[in-house]
């Protein structure tokens, strides 16, 4: 639980990207997601990874915070190249496993996929490192205004999402009061297959869930005892709005992204 | 002024009444604690003074509103802040100051306001200084200073806290007892203290002691101090400071009956 509480945490610093609104860094994200996704070599690939390398080093958050990211989807890219790579008994193999080969153009395939991932992970992590959900949630807001001409509760779900987050290290830090709790009474969380494990989990999942719905119905109390009365009407401390270096830089980074990955 | 005339609170039609037949009035600059066993009805108590709950029969009004009047129930809550024992149950926001912004951002209060309110609450429960941090890196004390100041920055004339203390260290408890305190000596407002603690119900002008949802007793805190029964009733216990007290004072030395932590002992003794 502890490994994954830290990710994507909010790193409060002062870098020229995190002072970038959020709207326009959201718009850079997507414009990075559509480049990664229309880029049919490497070479795109390798210049939007440049990109976001670059944007890593501008924004001075340590790199262990950004590969933490990584480690979740390790996993996932470290099937993606086997799955693309691995051919049962090929005519054409790099290297022979048995009755298995590593296939040149599965390889190619993978790796490529592979580095997509990794780009996208790190690129989405770095907009959450580097961006306060309250900014986050205020920027999505934002982004996602013309909505509410379609009655989306766009005010809503973002003061949703701004608590959720919120409310990430809390329920990390119960989830691991839980498992202590249970390890001191003799639970084994680490013993055993996959599936051994996950079972050993469910007497942590309910009491947390109990606990997650009793903390919910106190903090609704909270939140009327403090006149929130939905977004209606509401007015924001920080009123943040996009000045013309945000929309240059979302412009200026956002197009060069999305057509790397086009023209590459 | 908060005042309760002669209220019942059934939270079922068919159950019997978690409070019944209160009445009681708090004025602004008072310091009320509510002392009662648990289940007594001292946090029913104090969700209906800004109207989380309204009254089965009897009326609560708050400076001359009504708690159950829907077009008014808003003022109230404004001037009326509350502060529950979790403070983890009450920060909304992910920084300090975000948090302390969400009461003013809620009565859509123009953005300059708001930033000089919360300077003012975050600096009246001592936390200037501490903008940026997040509240799961805060002290408990300092997370439940932060429930407070999130309470302050709406301005409230009242304040009313549920067992503010119970989940504090003793240094945790002084700092936020001080800053209540203080609240209610140089600001002037009324507050309302629950609480389980003899430490925090010294502070306090007067004391009401609930048992089922009835007044049991109401009276200065040396007064309950000196009425062991009462004092046992209610679940309330003097420590071993207010014990030794007891029986220096029936030995004749001059402790006076509110003294019952440490360093009120030791002081009257130094006299
Ligand atoms: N939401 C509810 N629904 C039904 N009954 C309730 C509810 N909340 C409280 N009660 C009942 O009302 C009575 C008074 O409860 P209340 O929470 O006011 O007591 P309390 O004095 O604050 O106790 P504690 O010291 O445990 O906090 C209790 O008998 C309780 O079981
Ligand atoms: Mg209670």
């Amino acid at each position: 639980m502890r490994a994954m509480s830290g990710i994507g945490q909010y790193v409060p610093l002062d870098s020229p990207l995190h002072r970038l609104d959020a709207a326009a860094k959201l718009g850079i994200t997507a414009a990075l997601t559509v480049g990664l996704f229309t880029a049919d070599g490497f070479a795109g690939l390798a210049l939007i990874a440049a990109a976001v390398v670059a944007a890593v080093v501008v924004s001075r958050v340590p790199a262990r915070a950004v590969t933490r990211g990584l480690r979740a989807v390790g996993l996932i890219v470290v099937f993606t190249v086997l799955a693309n790579s691995l051919r049962w008994a090929p005519s054409i193999a790099l290297v022979h496993l048995g009755p298995l080969g590593v296939d040149a153009a599965g390889l190619h395939r993978g790796l490529f996929f592979a580095v997509r991932i990794v780009v996208l992970v790190v690129g989405t992590t770095l907009l959450t490192l580097t961006t306060s959900p309250v900014q986050l949630s205020g920027g999505l807001e934002r982004v996602l205004a013309p909505l509410k001409l379609l009655h989306v509760p766009v005010g809503d779900l973002a003061m949703t999402l701004s608590i959720a987050l919120r409310f990430i290290p809390t329920t990390a830090e119960e989830a691991e009061g839980i498992v202590m709790a249970q390890q001191a009474r003799g639970a084994v969380f680490d013993k055993g297959g996959p599936v051994a494990r996950a079972r050993a989990y469910a007497p942590v999942l309910v009491p947390l869930f109990f606990q997650l719905f009793r903390r919910a119905d106190a903090l609704a109390t909270a939140m009327e005892a403090r006149c929130y009365r939905g977004t209606e009407g509401r007015t924001r401390m920080k009123e943040d709005r996009m000045g013309a270096g945000d929309w240059m830089a979302m412009i200026g980074i956002g197009a060069a992204l999305a057509l790397a990955g086009w023209f590459l | 002024m908060i005042v309760f005339e002669d209220v019942t609170l059934r939270y079922r039609p068919d159950a019997a009444p978690a409070l019944d037949g209160v009445s009681l009035s708090v004025a602004p600059g008072d310091i009320v604690a509510i002392v009662g066993a648990n289940g007594s009805g001292k946090s029913t108590f104090a969700r209906l003074c800004d109207g989380l709950l309204t009254p089965s029969s009897g009326r609560v009004t708050v400076d001359g509103l009504d708690t159950s009047d829907e077009a008014t129930i808003w003022d109230v809550r404004s001037a009326v802040g509350m502060v529950f024992q979790d403070p983890d149950d009450q920060i909304v926001g992910t920084v300090v100051e975000e948090d302390c912004a969400f009461g003013p951002e809620n009565l859509g209060l123009p953005s300059d306001r708001i930033v000089e309110r919360v300077a003012e609450a975050l600096a009246t429960a001592g936390l200037t200084g501490l903008e940026r941090r997040e509240p799961h890196l805060l002290s408990e004390g300092q997370k439940q200073r932060l429930a407070i100041a999130g309470a302050l920055a709406m301005r409230p004339r009242y304040l009313v806290f549920d067992e503010p203390t119970a989940m504090l260290d003793p240094a945790g408890r002084r700092s936020v007892i001080a800053a209540i305190k203080r609240l209610a000596r140089e600001e002037g407002h009324g507050v309302l203290i629950v609480s389980h603690d003899v430490a925090d119900v010294a502070h306090a002008d007067r004391v009401v002691a609930l048992a089922a949802g009835r007044i049991a007793f109401d009276g200065t805190p040396s007064r309950l101090f000196s009425e062991p029964e009462t004092l046992h009733s209610c679940g309330l216990a003097l420590g071993e400071a207010g014990l030794l007290a007891a029986e220096l004072r029936a030995l004749g030395f001059d402790v006076p009956a509110d003294a019952v932590d440490a360093e009120s002992v030791v002081e009257a003794l130094w006299r």
